[in-house]
């Protein structure tokens, strides 16, 4: 089974990626933000925000608190504070969690999981769910000159190395 | 992440693949051909998952392989891919947990780093990635494979016969 400190690590590449492709997208107009160049996929700022709302719900599921309900954000700035926001909120339960939680049920109106909706299911599921987008976010930035690089797990282990080297 | 967790980790991503697989052989070769701006062409990027999926499993056995040229085609992906997850899955199956911590052998190179778990690790996280930018061309090619999610799978391998979820 995964454990809380596999989770955590794959967290730490998960937060380390939205903060390359942020950055990134700081760089872009808000019309490039807004644009839809691709069928079929949201446009960049859609896309951020997609995976900050995403995990925002589940986050919010299990620590047993209702769905939140946020008004779309005006621009890249506010969805870069709310990624802020929210990234706190997701450490901190993250910091706390046991490996006997991750067994727990969740309580989900829909059941989308067959039956296997564990705790653990739903930490994997956002993290994999947020690979995605991040790859789509990724393309985008690219296409609009603005590639925020290698983003590969591989990349973050070896750049938080050189961090923990240098401190 | 234990064997039983990489395990299931690599049933998402063989159906995942499947399921891109079986769209992208809709698609008309030329198309599946071209390059679409930055994320290559629907060939190039299957079989971009496959040849890294492979180059790890060599550096995990510690054996050496003549790399896979290019393929020119999805039909030529789909080949590639029944045989290397059939490897894939033969390798998992043996892994116990104590073998995650074992260091990969270097090639040398400097992505070659780290550890068995830390290994099979990237080559899931990378293959999610990559996935999503063929599902993103298949959408736009309108042959979308639909939803690839984590909790997709889990919800639809309930309703399949055991071991039918790869």
């Amino acid at each position: 089974m995964v454990t809380p400190k596999g989770l955590r690590e794959l967290y730490d590449h998960h937060a380390w990626s939205m903060g390359a492709l942020l950055t990134h997208a700081a760089d872009v107009s808000q019309e490039q933000a807004e644009a839809m160049p691709w069928k079929g996929v949201a446009s960049l700022e859609d896309t951020l925000t997609h995976i900050i709302t995403a995990e925002r719900y589940w986050l919010s599921n299990w620590r047993g608190e209702e769905r939140p309900s946020q008004a779309w954000p005006e621009d890249m700035a506010e969805v870069t504070d709310r990624w802020f926001a929210l990234q706190a909120d997701t450490r901190l339960f993250l910091a706390n969690l046991q490996e006997s939680d991750l067994g727990r049920m969740l309580a989900l109106s829909e059941p989308i999981g067959g039956g296997r909706e564990t705790l653990a299911a739903g930490i994997m599921h956002v993290l994999l769910h947020a690979a995605q987008h991040r790859a789509e976010a990724a393309v985008l930035l690219s296409d609009f000159g603005r590639s925020p690089g290698e983003l590969d797990y591989i990349d973050f282990l070896e750049h938080r190395e050189a961090l923990l080297r240098r401190h | 992440m234990d064997p039983v967790a990489l395990r299931d980790l690599y049933d998402h991503h063989a159906w995942s693949t499947d399921r891109l697989l079986a769209r992208a052989l809709e698609v008309a070769p030329e198309q599946a051909a071209q390059p679409w701006g930055a994320a290559g062409g629907l060939t190039a990027i299957l079989d971009h998952i496959l040849s890294a999926e492979r180059a790890w499993l060599t550096r995990f056995q510690a054996r050496s392989r003549v790399p896979w040229g290019d393929a020119n085609t999805v039909v030529e992906v789909q080949g590639r891919w029944f045989g290397l997850q059939a490897e894939v899955r033969a390798f998992l199956a043996d892994l116990e947990p104590a073998d995650l911590d074992r260091h990969i052998v270097r090639n040398p190179h400097p992505r070659d780093r780290g550890t068995l778990g830390v290994g099979i690790t990237h080559v899931i996280m990378h293959a999610a990635q990559h996935t999503a930018e063929a599902a993103e061309l298949l959408t736009q090619l309108g042959h979308s494979p639909g939803q690839l999610d984590y909790m997709e799978f889990l919800d639809i391998r309930e309703l399949l016969p055991p071991g039918g979820a790869g």
